[in-house]
C-alpha cells in the first residue's frame, strides 16, 4: 500500500495549520483532542475538589456558605463523571490506540467520531454554561424530587449529560464496528490484546444502557418545564422510580469507567514482567462478565430507598458475584508478574498503585453489596471513600498509566524516568492519605455531602484534606515534567518499551494513516519471545 | 463507652447494633485477608523476579487450570457467605416485634417531626423509652424532597419518601441522647438537619408523656464525643395541646365526609368498611392481591382510581391528594388500625 503522506512527517506535523485539526478525521488528532479536553476538565474538577478539601479544614462556615459548597461538590461530581471518568480511557486513549491496536488506518466511521467529539464539546460547554445560570446543587446524581424542585439550573445540566451521553453511544458504535471489521490479517478474536477486548465490552455497555439515562434525563426535563409528574409525589408521581432509572444507566456506568481502566493494566503488567498474560482466555471472560452482572445490580444503591426486601435480597444476591471475576483479573495480573523480568518503570509503578488502591476498592463493594452491612453505611463517607478508591484509585491510576506508556508513541518523546517516579509517590501516597481517613469516618457515620461536619470528625478531615494537597501537588509535577518532556524530552524510538502489540510497529509519532505498510500478525499479543526474533 | 475495631465504630446502641458489628467485623477480615493474598505476593514478585541480567522471564507459563479453578471457586464461596450473612442481619433489621410502640416520623426541609398516638409531636427530639421496641412509620412531606432517617449508633437508616411510607425499628437499652443524622441529601441546610433520639428511663418517659419536668440524659455516640458533650439539664416543658391520634383520625373521616361511604362496623355501604381492613389481603378487580397497609390506605385516600378494589368497579370515590397533610394521614391510619 502507498502512503499517502511524505515521508518524515507525522500525524502531529502534517497536514499543518489549526483548520486541519478542527476538520481532522484522523483518530488520533481526535484522540488527542479528547485528551486535552478531559485533562482540561479533570484541572477544573481536582479545583473543585480542592475547594471542598479546604472547606472542610475548619469546624463549621469556612470559605464558603452552604449553597455554594452544594454547588462546588456537585460541580466536582458531574465534572469528573461525566466529563473526565467516563470518556478519558476510552474516547482520547481508545480513540488514538484501539485502531492502531488493530493495525487499522482509522476507526470504521472516522466522520461519526469527529462528530461524537463535537457533540462530547457541546454537551460539557452546556454543563459548564450552568455555572452563570445560579449553578447546579442536586449533586450528580439528581435525585428526584430535589432536582425538579431546586431553583438552580438543574434541567440545563440534565440536558447536558443528556448531549454527552450520545457523544458516548457514538463512540461505542464506531468502536465496536471498527473491532468486527478492521482487525488485521491474522488477527483473530483469540490474537486481540485485552485493551480491546476491555473496550469492546464498555463499547455494549455503552450503548445499551446510554439510552436509558437519555430517557431519564428527558422524563426529568419534561417534568421541570410542563410539570408532568412521573418522579414527584405531589404530582402523583414516584421519586423512587427515579432512582431506578438512573442507576439502571449510572451502575453499568460504573463499568465504563473501570473496564477500560483494567484493559489498560492488562496491557501494562505483561509488557513490564516481560511475559505473557497469564490466562488470556478467563482474563476475556472475566470483562463479558463483568459487563453482563453489571446490568443486574443497579438496585444496591438502593438499599435504604424503601424499595421492597425481595428486591434487596436479590439485588445483593447478584451484586456479591461481580467479585468473582473481577477477582479472576486480580489474581491474574499477580500470576502475570510471578517468574517475569519486572522493569520498574513509571507505568508499571502506577500500575502497582492500581492493584493495591483496587483491591481495597473492590473489598470494600463487598462490604457494601451485603445489604445488611450497607445500612449504616449508606450515603456515609464510607460509601465515598468505596467509591473513589475505585474511581480515582482504579481509573485515574490506569489512565495516567496509560499515559505514561503510550506517551512515547504519542508524541514521539520520552518523559523522564525519575521526575515520573516522584510523581507516583507523592499521587499513590497523597491518594492513601486523603481517602483512607474517610473509611474511618463513614465506620463512624459520617454522612456524606455535609457542609457543616459534625466536629468529631476534624482531625480526620485535616488528614484527608493534606492528603488532597499532596495529590494536587502530584499532578501539577506530572503535568511540568510532561509538558517539558513534549518539547524537550528526547526523542523516543519507534517500540521503546518492547511491547508486542501492533501500535507499536509504528513511527513515533505515527504518521499521518498510522503505519508505513499494511501490518501483519505473526505473534500473540503477549509473545515476547516472538517480539525478540523478529 | 467506645465502639468496635479500636474506636472507629460507633457504640453498640442496640441489639441489632451488636448483629451488625458482627457482620462487619467478618467483613473487615474478610478484606484484610484477600488483601493480604493479593499484596504480598505482588510485592515479594516486584522484588523477588525484578529485572537482573542474565535472567529470563518464565515465557513459557500461559495458564494453569487448577489455580484458575482455586481461585474463581473459594471467591464464589466466600461472596454466597457474605451475601447470606448481610441478609440474614438485614432481615433482622426488618423483623418489628409485634409489641412495638409506634411513633411517626415526617421529615421536611429540615427538621423531623415525630407524632405520638396521644397527638403530641416534637420537633428534632424522639423522645422514646429504653428497652421497649420502638416502630418508627417514616415519610416524608407531599411537596418536599428525600430525606434519610440514621442514627449511627443503632446502625439502623431509612429513606424519608414523599408519598409513601416506610417503616424502620429499634429497642435500645442505652440511656442517654443518641445523634441522629440526616443522611439523603436534600438541599441548603442537609447538614443542619441533625436531631436527637433521647431515650429515657421508663419513669422519666412517663413523666414527660404527661408533661412533667425531667432531667435530659447526656449526649452519647461518637466515640471522640466527650469533648462536644455539653450535657443539658434543662428541664422539658411541654404545653403543646394534645389531640388524641385516634380520636383526631375519626373527627377527620367525619368532617371530609369520608364515613358516608365507608362504615366502621363492617356493614357495607357504598365502599368497602374500616373494619377490619388494616394487614388484611384485599382482592383487586384485576385479581391481584394487595396487603392493606399504610400505603396503601395512603394510596386509597390520595388517588383511589389507581387501584380497584374487586366488588367495587365503576365507582368514582374522589381523591383528596392535598386535602390531608401527612399528620392528619397519620391520624387517619391510626384510627383505622383501631378498627381490628
Amino acid at each position: 500500500m502507498e502512503h499517502s503522506s511524505p515521508v518524515g512527517t507525522n500525524y502531529l506535523n502534517y497536514p499543518k495549520g489549526i483548520w486541519s485539526w478542527i476538520y481532522t478525521l484522523d483518530h488520533k488528532r481526535i484522540g488527542i483532542m479528547y485528551l486535552v479536553s478531559t485533562l482540561f476538565y479533570f484541572l477544573m474538577g481536582g479545583i473543585f475538589a480542592t475547594l471542598i478539601r479546604i472547606e472542610h479544614m475548619t469546624v463549621g462556615p469556612g470559605i464558603m456558605d452552604a449553597n455554594t459548597y452544594n454547588r462546588v461538590f456537585t460541580y466536582h461530581g458531574t465534572i469528573m463523571v461525566f466529563m473526565v471518568i467516563i470518556p478519558m480511557i476510552p474516547a482520547a486513549i481508545g480513540n488514538f490506540v484501539l485502531p492502531m491496536m488493530l493495525g487499522a488506518k482509522d476507526v470504521a466511521f472516522p466522520r461519526l467520531n469527529l462528530l461524537s467529539y463535537y457533540i462530547f464539546v457541546a454537551g460539557s460547554f452546556l454543563g459548564l454554561a450552568t455555572l452563570f445560570f445560579k449553578g447546579v446543587d442536586t449533586g450528580w446524581t439528581f435525585y428526584a424530587p430535589y432536582s425538579t424542585r431546586t431553583g438552580s439550573a438543574a434541567a440545563m445540566m440534565v440536558m447536558a449529560a443528556f448531549v454527552m451521553g450520545f457523544s458516548s453511544i457514538l463512540t461505542g458504535l464506531n468502536f465496536m464496528a471498527t473491532v468486527h471489521k478492521l482487525r488485521a490479517p491474522g488477527q483473530g478474536w483469540g490474537e486481540l490484546p485485552l485493551f480491546i477486548w476491555a473496550i469492546y465490552a464498555t463499547s455494549i455497555i455503552q450503548v445499551l444502557a446510554t439510552p436509558v439515562l437519555a430517557l431519564t434525563l428527558v422524563m426529568l426535563a419534561v417534568e421541570r418545564i410542563f410539570q408532568v409528574g412521573f418522579f414527584d409525589a405531589s404530582l402523583g408521581g414516584d421519586p423512587v422510580l427515579f432512582q431506578h432509572f438512573f442507576w439502571f444507566y449510572s451502575h453499568p456506568a460504573v463499568y465504563i469507567m473501570v473496564l477500560p481502566a483494567m484493559g489498560i493494566i492488562s496491557e501494562v503488567v505483561p509488557v513490564f514482567s516481560r511475559k505473557p498474560i497469564f490466562g488470556y482466555k478467563p482474563m476475556a471472560l472475566a470483562t463479558f462478565g463483568i459487563a453482563f452482572v453489571s446490568f443486574a445490580v443497579w438496585g444496591h444503591h438502593m438499599f435504604t430507598s424503601g424499595q421492597s426486601d425481595f428486591a434487596n435480597k436479590v439485588f445483593s444476591l447478584i451484586t456479591v458475584f461481580v467479585a468473582v471475576p473481577t477477582g479472576v483479573k486480580v489474581f491474574t495480573w499477580v500470576a502475570t508478574m510471578y517468574r517475569g523480568s519486572i522493569r520498574l518503570k513509571t507505568p508499571f509503578w502506577y500500575a502497582l498503585a492500581f492493584m493495591f488502591v483496587f483491591v481495597i476498592g473492590g473489598m470494600t463493594g463487598m462490604v457494601l453489596a451485603a445489604v445488611g452491612a450497607d445500612i449504616h453505611f449508606h450515603d456515609t463517607y464510607y460509601v465515598v471513600a468505596h467509591f473513589h478508591y475505585v474511581m480515582v484509585g482504579g481509573t485515574l491510576m490506569a489512565f495516567t498509566a496509560g499515559l505514561h506508556y503510550w506517551f512515547p508513541k504519542f508524541f514521539g518523546r520520552m518523559y523522564n524516568e525519575k521526575a515520573g517516579f516522584f510523581g507516583f509517590l507523592a499521587v499513590f501516597v497523597g491518594f492513601n492519605l486523603t481517602f483512607f481517613p474517610q473509611f474511618i469516618m463513614g465506620q463512624l457515620g459520617a454522612p456524606r455531602r455535609y457542609y457543616n461536619n459534625h466536629p468529631d470528625f476534624h482531625e480526620l478531615n485535616l488528614l484527608s484534606s493534606y492528603g488532597s494537597f499532596l495529590i494536587g501537588l502530584g499532578f501539577v509535577w506530572v503535568a511540568i515534567y510532561l509538558v517539558y518532556a513534549l518539547v524537550k524530552g528526547p526523542k523516543a524510538s519507534d517500540n521503546p518499551w518492547g511491547s508486542a502489540t501492533l501500535e507499536w510497529e509504528s513511527t513515533s509519532p505515527p504518521a499521518m494513516e498510522n503505519f508505513r505498510h499494511d501490518p501483519k500478525v505473526t505473534h500473540g499479543p503477549y509473545d515476547y519471545v516472538a517480539l525478540e526474533r523478529k | 463507652m467506645t465502639g468496635g475495631l479500636g474506636g472507629t465504630l460507633p457504640i453498640q446502641g442496640t441489639g441489632f447494633a451488636g448483629s451488625w458489628d458482627d457482620l462487619y467485623y467478618f467483613l473487615f477480615w474478610v478484606c484484610v485477608v484477600f488483601f493480604a493474598i493479593v499484596i504480598i505476593p505482588m510485592l515479594v514478585f516486584v522484588i523477588k523476579y525484578r529485572e537482573r541480567p542474565g535472567i529470563k522471564p518464565a515465557s513459557h507459563i500461559s495458564h494453569n487450570i487448577v489455580l484458575e479453578f482455586v481461585w474463581t471457586v473459594i471467591p464464589t464461596i466466600v461472596s454466597i457467605v457474605i451475601f447470606a450473612w448481610g441478609w440474614a442481619v438485614y432481615k433482622e433489621s426488618t423483623m418489628v416485634p409485634a409489641n412495638a410502640m409506634e411513633i411517626r416520623v415526617i421529615a421536611k426541609s429540615w427538621a423531623w417531626t415525630f407524632q405520638y398516638d396521644d397527638g403530641r409531636t416534637t420537633t428534632n427530639e424522639l423522645f422514646v423509652p429504653v428497652n421497649t421496641p420502638i416502630r418508627l412509620t417514616i415519610t416524608s412531606e407531599k411537596n418536599d424532597v428525600l430525606h434519610s432517617f440514621y442514627v449511627p449508633n443503632f446502625r439502623i437508616k431509612k429513606d424519608a419518601v414523599p408519598g409513601m411510607f416506610s417503616t424502620l425499628w429499634f429497642n435500645t437499652p442505652i440511656v442517654g441522647q443518641h445523634i441522629l443524622f440526616c443522611a439523603e441529601y436534600c438541599g441548603a441546610d442537609h447538614s443542619n438537619m441533625t436531631g436527637k433520639v433521647i431515650a429515657l428511663k421508663p419513669e422519666d418517659f412517663e413523666k414527660w408523656k404527661w408533661g412533667a419536668a425531667i432531667e435530659m440524659p447526656p449526649p452519647i455516640g461518637l466515640p471522640f464525643v466527650d469533648r462536644m458533650a455539653t450535657t443539658s439539664t434543662a428541664p422539658v416543658d411541654v404545653k403543646t395541646a394534645k389531640v388524641d391520634l385516634v380520636k383526631h383520625g375519626q373527627k377527620l373521616a367525619s368532617q371530609l365526609g369520608c364515613d358516608s361511604c365507608h362504615s366502621d362496623n363492617g356493614s357495607k355501604m357504598i365502599g368497602p368498611s374500616y373494619k377490619g381492613l388494616f394487614g388484611r389481603k384485599v382482592e383487586l378487580a384485576d385479581g391481584s392481591i394487595v396487603l392493606a397497609d399504610e400505603n396503601w390506605i395512603r394510596e386509597k385516600i390520595e388517588t383511589p382510581q389507581k387501584r380497584t378494589v374487586k366488588g367495587y368497579e365503576g365507582l368514582l370515590m374522589p381523591s383528596y391528594l392535598g386535602q390531608l397533610n401527612e399528620q392528619e394521614l397519620n391520624a387517619m391510619i391510626a384510627y383505622i388500625k383501631t378498627l381490628n
